[in-house]
């Protein structure tokens, strides 16, 4: 019998989060060199900006933002976690308008149109919000709807350990 | 009366010195396993594997491998193999642990190896040893995984061993590259190159190579000696009896000429035996 594998916290950033045992994680940023990169893309940071992903079943090497190349390989008890953060200005557009994460997430919140690319029996979420200054769109993906409630709490109890530091 | 208790009180009190002294040597004795690396903690797996691993010599690939401290390769080793045959499995059966560190960009990743239903495959890889580069080489052309389950993740020593340069020079596109050094000690790492399969949360195969179809046979043959199979997770392998002792023999060979295409009755079964050397012979 093995023993209790212990969550590992992940931080890189000014992103922290604990990842569950056995999940797969990461904080990075997008590659790409800055310098032959279009401002609008990059911000006024001169960088691309983090993507941090979380997710319950192994991230291939190259994936999307969003999950693409990923979300595919979900099983129905799977949960994908993207928190995508956009250039800083972004905060004071109005669809980031919401002042931090809106958590705790309901099953209600989950809808099979959400997802960004059509999965069969898959939903999603996504909310836009700024904090400390930095500007974030949440996305998560369930691999079956009909599974929500099981899954929402286990994604919300990765999400109650999301700590943000100003950038 | 009075001198009977005096002496009591005495003997109480040596024998109180005597308890005190015991408690001290003993929490001397493991101060200094603790600081040898031994924590005798049953609650700490990752200190009782570690504990289950400090015996094991800092054994050498006669292959080309370097020693996973970076140094350069002893001159003996308290115990080596043949090329090409695995060494001892002192990782088999002992928990798995999940990998937390950076990619050679310096990102944050972790990877679990303890959940779900797949098989991950840790290549324990540097560097700088001649022997690696052959599977860096090998992984950066792509190479055939046994079974579509297994997931493979390269794994070197973080930044204070590793240059991440380096490493990102080296990276295989599309594989996973974890630079860890907590990995290295948690897994016992003796050698580079170094390979363990994980199942189920523990170790189900690992071992030593020079390439990567030696990798292929060693983690076959470690996971037939326990009964599975490489080609698919949980499947158990025909036992070591039944294989030797051709128990299973008929049904394979059925299985065999089925995918052939040849069934029961079909003519070529009755075809005679030509022998081509004797059909070479005057």
């Amino acid at each position: 019998m093995s023993p209790v594998a212990a969550a590992r916290t992940m931080s890189a950033h000014g992103l922290s989060v604990k990842v569950p045992a056995g999940w797969d994680g990461s904080i990075r940023r997008a590659a790409g060199d800055p310098s032959d990169t279009d401002i609008d893309d990059v911000g006024r940071l001169g960088t691309t900006n983090p993507v941090l992903h979380v997710a319950s079943f192994p991230l291939p090497a190259v994936r999307g933002d969003y999950g693409g190349g990923a979300v595919q390989a979900m099983g129905p008890n799977d949960v994908f976690i993207a928190l995508v953060e956009f250039d800083p200005d972004a905060g004071t557009t109005p669809l980031f308008s919401a002042q931090g994460l809106r958590r705790p997430l309901r099953v209600t919140d989950f809808d099979r149109s959400t997802m960004h690319r059509p999965l069969p029996g898959a939903s999603g979420h996504q909310q836009f919000f700024h904090t400390r200054g930095r500007a974030f769109a949440l996305y998560v993906a369930l691999g079956a709807h009909r599974l929500r409630a099981s899954s929402v709490p286990r994604v919300d109890r990765v999400l109650a350990t999301l700590s943000i530091s100003p950038r | 009366m009075t001198v009977a208790v005096a002496l009591l009180g005495v003997v109480v009190a040596l024998l109180a010195v005597l308890v005190v002294s015991l408690l001290r040597s003993h929490a001397e004795i493991l101060r200094a396993l603790h600081d040898l690396g031994v924590d005798l903690d049953p609650s700490n797996p990752a200190e009782v594997a570690r504990a289950t691993r400090a015996a094991r010599a800092a054994a050498t690939d006669l292959s080309g491998g370097a020693p996973a401290g970076g140094g350069a390769v002893p001159a003996e080793s308290s115990f080596v193999t043949r090329d090409g045959v695995p060494e001892p499995g002192d990782l088999l059966g002992t928990a798995a642990f999940d990998l937390s560190g950076l990619d050679p960009a310096g990102d944050a990743v972790a990877v679990g190896v303890t959940g779900g239903a797949h098989r991950t495959l840790l290549a324990f890889l540097s560097t700088g040893c001649s022997t690696c580069h052959q599977f860096w080489g090998a992984f950066a052309e792509g190479i055939e995984l046994p079974a579509p389950d297994i997931r493979l993740v390269v794994v070197t020593q973080g930044a204070d061993a590793e240059t991440p340069a380096r490493v990102a020079e080296l990276a295989p596109p599309g594989i996973d590259v974890v630079m860890s050094s907590d990995a290295w000690e948690d897994y016992g790492v003796p050698v580079a190159p170094y390979f363990a399969l994980v199942e189920g949360g523990q170790v189900v195969g690992e071992g030593a190579a020079a390439s990567w179809p030696q990798v292929v046979d060693l983690l076959g043959r470690s996971l037939a000696d326990v009964g599975r199979s490489l080609s698919a997770p949980g499947r158990a392998a025909p036992s070591r009896r039944a294989f030797l002792t051709g128990r299973d023999r008929a049904d394979r060979v059925d299985a065999e000429l089925a995918a052939a295409g040849i069934r029961p009755g079909d003519p070529r079964l009755y075809e005679p035996v030509v022998d081509p050397d004797a059909e070479e012979r005057p």
